[in-house]
């Protein structure tokens, strides 16, 4: 009788290649190795757990149906977390037509207090340990509206140009340039906050 | 400080600008206090962000995490393919309506078709109740278009159950 390969020594490309030819084994590898990262992007542009939770699965329900059109141009890391962002961007769509659209959502376009206020000089993040940067990071960002928090990620977590951050939201390099400009203002503005909060509490 | 500089600032530590564009800013804007402050800031959060993606563990198990991914692999694959379920879309859209509304007509025709009253003899006969103001008296007509007849029969309404339909065609054949 033969023993079935062990997966987990294996590496993306050749987990990839078995998951082709039909083996969930191997698929159920690449999920374990890539599911936290592929999580963390569904909830940072959800900021809700049961949310990400659904759309990362969906996400690699996904990927096992269309692994055929993987040609291994990019990692499968990242190929696996544009099918996850194009669900959450599907999925915040539907929820946007739900609610009405806010005067937060009409400042995004012309910057709220952001565009009056002074360039920050002081160093939010000296002295700050790694894990308490990404908490105060993690804290910032859920304060952001959904516009501000999505351009952030495709930008600057997924390092898309603007022509394609533009493409995926669905509106025009101007907007997408207006959005990261007071997106990132308002990010150096709330840690700020944040560091002034530690030095006078 | 207007929108254009500021977002010239952006696109130039994105990499966006042209080079001729990039230099017109590092001679012009940038040159300024204002906007070197602006392009430091910029970066810094730039380089923080990048430096330091979101980490987040999924808060389930393995197994749990991948036993419903499994499910959803296995249930799609038992799913029949896109080109039937557009045709059940299809027929399930517009055939069964159609059909539903078809089979609507079909059974209203036969319907007029059974209440019609042709008696024998008479071609195109029909018979209906009408509707008599008195407590006492009951009345039905018939017409015949073909022989260009035309009679209301009256009769005294009885107390006990009305007179049947066959009742009053026999009437009418005699």
């Amino acid at each position: 009788m033969a023993s079935s390969p062990d997966y987990s020594v294996k590496d993306d490309v050749q987990l990839v290649r078995a998951a082709k030819k039909g083996s969930l084994a191997a698929f159920e590898e690449l999920v374990a190795r890539h599911r936290d990262k592929i999580y963390a992007r569904a909830f940072s542009m959800m900021r809700n757990e049961d949310e990400a939770l659904d759309l990362s699965q969906e996400a690699w329900i996904k990927a096992w149906q269309r692994l055929q059109q993987f040609h291994g141009d990019s990692s499968f890391a990242t190929w696996m977390t544009r099918i996850v962002i194009n669900l959450c961007l599907d999925q915040l769509r539907k929820q946007k037509r739900q609610r009405a659209e806010s005067i937060e959502v009409m400042e995004e376009e012309v910057g709220g207090v952001e565009r009056y206020m002074a360039p920050v000089t002081v160093n939010p993040t000296k002295g700050l340990e790694k894990a308490e940067l990404r908490e105060r990071i993690d804290k910032a960002m859920a304060q952001l509206s959904v516009a501000h928090r999505t351009v952030l990620i495709l930008h600057e977590f997924e390092g898309l140009e603007y022509k394609e951050v533009a493409k995926r939201m669905n509106c025009s390099i101007g907007t997408v340039m207006s959005r990261l400009f007071y997106a990132r203002r308002r990010m150096a503005g709330l840690m700020a906050a944040y560091k002034k909060e530690e030095l006078n509490p | 400080m207007n929108r254009d500089q500021v977002f010239k600032v952006q696109a130039y530590l994105d990499g966006e600008l042209t080079r001729s564009e990039a230099a017109k800013l590092e001679e012009g804007w940038l040159t300024t206090e204002a906007g070197n402050r602006l392009l430091e800031e910029l970066r810094w959060t730039k380089d923080v962000l990048g430096e330091n993606p979101p980490l987040q563990s999924v808060p389930e198990t393995r197994e749990f995490y991948w036993s419903r991914i499994e499910r959803g692999i296995i249930s799609a694959e038992a799913t029949p393919p896109r080109s039937n379920l557009l045709v059940m879309d299809f027929f399930r859209r517009w055939l069964a309506p159609a059909s539903g509304a078809a089979l609507v007509c079909l059974l209203v025709l036969l319907a007029i078709q059974l209440f019609e009253f042709s008696p024998a003899g008479t071609a195109n006969g029909q018979l209906a109740r009408v509707e008599s103001p008195s407590d006492a008296m009951d009345s039905f007509s018939f017409e015949n278009k073909a022989e260009k007849v035309f009679v209301i029969w009256l009769y005294e309404r009885p107390s006990e159950p009305k007179p049947e339909w066959n009742y009053v065609k026999d009437l009418m054949i005699q």
